[in-house]
């Protein structure tokens, strides 16, 4: 027989005040999460507090039970509790993300998201090289061509002027009679830059 | 919710997102109920020096698999080769009918393992950073803080990761009998997430999700299409707080998904209250679903994590001792047990911890069905507590799905390797063969339907002997009827010795034509049909017929009179064409003194009883024999020894009945060696 130790106690371990300073807590101690929830609740009261109907009825419970009783009663409730195994706050959160979540699904996406359709607005259609000659085209960066026809390049420098002329960045012309590189080239076009071919 | 899988690849899985990379390996499950504690022990080890060797985060998937009632009919099916057509075809659809009701799944086991390296903690990470090379540093910082799209892959990661998971594989093989998972098997786990409770999934198994190749500055980049892997989680789920309502392609399934709570603090292995992967489940007579998601901590951050455990035990050990009641029990508990972690992962194989958390998932075909079942698992897990939690079943139905980690929090559980491998994953229930005709079921709640092939001992050159061991009324003579009605459909030749008059396999409809009976008895007219010089093999027909003198003689003979009847067979062997027991007597009887005796003592035997059935006369004409598929052979009033008897204690009656056995054993060899070919049975019961 081997024995299967688990060390789940060194793991789950709630951290408790037993004394500050000089003053004792209660015996068991005051457990650190108790604290966070009653600071929790204090800041919602606090909130609630300067809304209008609610802080009006809120008012009426003198300032100690409002801002120190209540809190710590709910804090202390809150302690103890533990729902489907989890503290208070993981349980919460959980209904709440169920709360906020989508009910029904498609697949594991919710109905809203699948339902949404991908509509083309405006179908382009470029040259992919495979023509035995070049197309005439405007393009405006950013991307890259591949050009596989035998062609000539020519640059034009970018200024003011040439945008006013509205110019391109490069003009290709084709070369007529030439043969078809083995390989063809890729021209990466910056932002704005145009690429005009010709015939 | 992105969609939990982005892309599959061979057994590669990607999560949520491309960098997400796990691969998926099928595990075989084995029978695990029946073996010895060692035996026990070396699988526990076996799983725990695999979940150590991967170094990695793993999800360990046990699905229950519906048993494939029509494959098996398919395959009957195909076995009926024109013999007994009419029997084969009603023996399977009783077995259909049958199999309705027995139900049974059977587990299939996956791991799936991390390609990503351990979450570790800073001085980890730099530890490891400084053995690496500076180009790791710097592919490291590129990967970073490169802008490229994440939706993109480059080929030469696709491969990286091929063989990262071909690194896994071979870490596992060292431990375990696994194989990389198939893309159907995985298009399988996730259609089976959304027909859970209903049924197998149609799979279309020829389908794999594709990636669209294309070129960005000279630099091929693959973009998965996210779309192929979505398909398969085409459903409508409707979440219902506590339960979740899947329409799929077999109905609705109404679906729960479970969670573990603590663990029991000492629990001794083998046993049912640590096989949590098995015992309990294998108890429930419908399937239900494990997944049990693990972060892999490597040992120095688990020292880590202990040794500031052993801090915290301690101050609240003083923080207690500041209190009015003093230190607690359970917390003076805590710092011993949290220095035994320390001393355990400082021991020399520095294992690590494994932060998991254990789902099960339960579905049925309606509500009611669904609560009952819930309810019947919280029996199953007795003391361990299974937590329903409310507003958590989708993300829990996510998560068990391949290539997750875990998604709910409050639920995880550190655990070493130890208790996970004790769990069991790949125990099962199930035996018997791959093939054959449906034997029964196991005894366990799941119903494991079980074949037999009675072509496998000698398909696979292992033992052919089948032993049935049982008490009165247990069923041996019921199972020895079935396995000769079973080959007797298949076209084999069946022998059936019944030395009680109990059988009634010859009697049955379809077998009585094709059977001939060959009564066993004290008749002159079968005399000589078990003579051992007739049909004993040829390398053994000197001894078994020495054997057989010997044992009709007193036992308290002289061993002259044994020379003596080793001396006869040795004469007649030599001299005849067509040696028989008889002429072994007439030797005898011709020799001298003492031999004469000896033929004398023999020829009384020879003459009289079943006994007779050894010495063949040649003037008596047998019968042909063996010419139809079955041959039944009663045998009555055969003495036999008490079991467990000593040999040497048998009385002569119990000697004579041994060796009139062996001989008819001989006489069926001979029967059967006639077709090599040929399945051929032999039963043989009662008889000690």
């Amino acid at each position: 027989m081997t024995e299967i130790r688990s060390y789940r106690n060194v793991f789950d371990l709630e951290r408790r005040i037993y004394r500050v300073d000089r003053l004792r807590l209660n015996p068991g101690g005051v457990p650190l999460r108790g604290i966070v929830y009653f600071l929790a609740l204090l800041a919602s009261t606090l909130l609630l507090g300067v809304l209008p109907l609610v802080g009006a009825l809120l008012r009426i419970v003198p300032w100690y039970g409002r801002e120190l009783a209540l809190p710590g009663a709910i804090a202390a409730l809150l302690t103890l509790v533990r729902i489907e195994g989890r503290p208070f706050h993981l349980a919460a959160l959980a209904l709440l993300r169920y709360a906020l979540g989508p009910r029904e699904l498609a697949g594991v996406r919710s109905l809203t998201a699948a339902d949404r359709r991908w509509r083309l607005d405006e179908l382009v259609l470029l040259p992919d090289g495979s023509d035995s000659r070049l197309r005439r085209l405007r393009y405006t960066g950013p991307g890259a061509v591949l050009v596989s026809a035998a062609h000539v390049r020519r640059g034009w420098r970018p200024g003011p002027l040439a945008r006013l002329a509205r110019r391109p960045s490069m003009t290709l012309e084709a070369l007529p009679g030439r043969p078809r590189p083995a390989r063809g080239q890729v021209i990466a076009l910056a932002e704005g830059a145009h690429l005009e071919v010709g015939r | 919710m992105r969609p939990p899988i982005s892309f599959v690849y061979g057994n590669l899985v990607f999560g949520a997102t491309l960098e997400d990379v796990w691969a998926a390996f099928s595990v075989s499950s084995a029978s695990y109920e029946w073996l010895s504690q060692d035996a026990k022990r070396a699988r526990l080890l076996a799983l725990m020096g695999a979940l150590e060797a991967v170094e990695a985060d793993v999800q360990i998937l046990r699905v229950g698999r519906c048993w494939n009632l029509d494959g098996y009919l398919h395959e009957l099916e195909l076995g009926i080769a024109g013999c007994h057509e009419q029997a084969n075809r009603a023996y399977a659809q009783e077995h259909a009918e049958r199999l309705h009701h027995v139900g049974g799944s059977q587990p299939a086991v996956f791991f799936l393992i991390s390609l990503r390296e351990p979450e570790r903690d800073v001085a980890s990470y730099v530890s490891q950073a400084a053995e690496q090379h500076p180009r790791e540093w710097l592919r490291s910082i590129r990967s970073w803080v490169s802008m490229r799209d994440r939706r993109v892959l480059k080929p030469s990661e696709l491969e990286r990761a091929r063989l990262q998971a071909d690194q896994i594989h071979a870490r596992l093989a060292d431990f375990l009998d696994v194989c990389p998972a198939r893309g159907v098997e995985l298009q399988w786990l996730v259609r089976r997430a959304f027909c859970r409770g209903l049924g197998e999934p149609n799979v279309d198994g020829l389908h794999q999700p594709r990636a669209l190749a294309f070129e960005r500055n000279g630099e091929a980049l693959l973009a998965p299409l996210e779309g192929d892997v979505v398909r398969w989680m085409d459903g409508y789920v409707e979440h219902h707080g506590r339960s979740l309502r899947v329409e799929s392609e077999l109905g609705v399934s109404w679906q729960a998904q479970l969670v573990l709570g603590a663990l029991p603090e000492r629990a001794s292995f083998p046993g049912a209250r640590v096989e949590l992967m098995f015992a309990p489940i294998e108890s429930l007579p419908f399937p239900v679903d494990l997944s049990l998601n693990a972060r892999f901590l490597p040992n120095e951050l688990a020292l880590r994590i202990a040794r500031r455990r052993v801090q915290d035990a301690d101050q609240i050990v003083r923080a207690e001792s500041d209190g009015d009641q003093g230190v607690s029990d359970i917390g003076y508990q805590r710092t011993q047990e949290a220095r035994d972690l320390l001393t355990y992962l400082q021991s020399s194989s520095r294992p690590p911890l494994l932060r998991a958390t254990f789902v099960i998932a339960v579905g049925a075909q309606h509500e009611q069905q669904l609560a009952e079942r819930v309810e019947m698992c919280r029996r199953a897990y007795g003391e361990i507590r299974l937590h329903r939690p409310l507003g958590d079943q989708l993300a829990l139905f996510v998560q068990q799905l391949p290539a997750q980690r875990t998604r709910v929090s409050g639920y995880d559980d550190t655990l070493t390797t130890e208790q996970v491998a004790a769990m069991m994953p790949t125990a099962t229930h199930a035996v018997g063969s791959r093939r054959g005709f449906y034997l029964g079921h196991t005894i366990s709640g799941s119903r494991q339907p079980v074949r037999f092939n009675l072509r496998e001992g000698s398909e696979r050159d292992r033992n052919t002997a089948i032993l049935s061991i049982g008490a009165l009324g247990s069923g041996k003579t019921t199972l020895a009827q079935k396995l000769k009605y079973e080959g007797f459909l298949q076209g084999a030749r069946v022998i059936d010795c019944d030395p009680k008059g109990d059988h009634r396999f010859h009697l049955l409809e379809e077998v009585a034509p094709h059977t001939e009976t060959i009564a066993l008895r004290p008749d002159p007219a079968l005399r000589g049909m078990l003579d051992p010089l007739r049909v004993a093999p040829e390398h053994l027909r000197q001894d078994a017929t020495v054997s057989f003198l010997r044992d009709l003689l007193p036992s308290a003979a002289d061993a002259a009179w044994e020379t003596a009847v080793v001396s006869a067979v040795d004469t007649v062997l030599r001299r005849s064409s067509r040696p028989t027991c008889l002429e072994v007597v007439h030797a005898l009887c011709s020799g001298q003194e003492i031999e004469a005796q000896v033929g004398e003592a023999l020829a009384v035997y020879a003459r009289s009883g079943l006994t007779q059935l050894g010495f063949a006369d040649p003037e008596v004409k047998l019968a042909p024999f063996g010419r139809r598929q079955v041959t039944y052979m009663p045998i009555r009033d055969l003495p036999g020894p008490q079991p467990g008897t000593p040999r040497s204690e048998y009385t002569q009656a119990e000697r004579v009945g041994v060796q009139i056995i062996r001989l008819i054993a001989m006489f069926a060899m001979q029967l059967m060696s006639r077709e090599r070919e040929r399945l051929k049975l032999f039963s043989l019961s009662d008889v000690l």
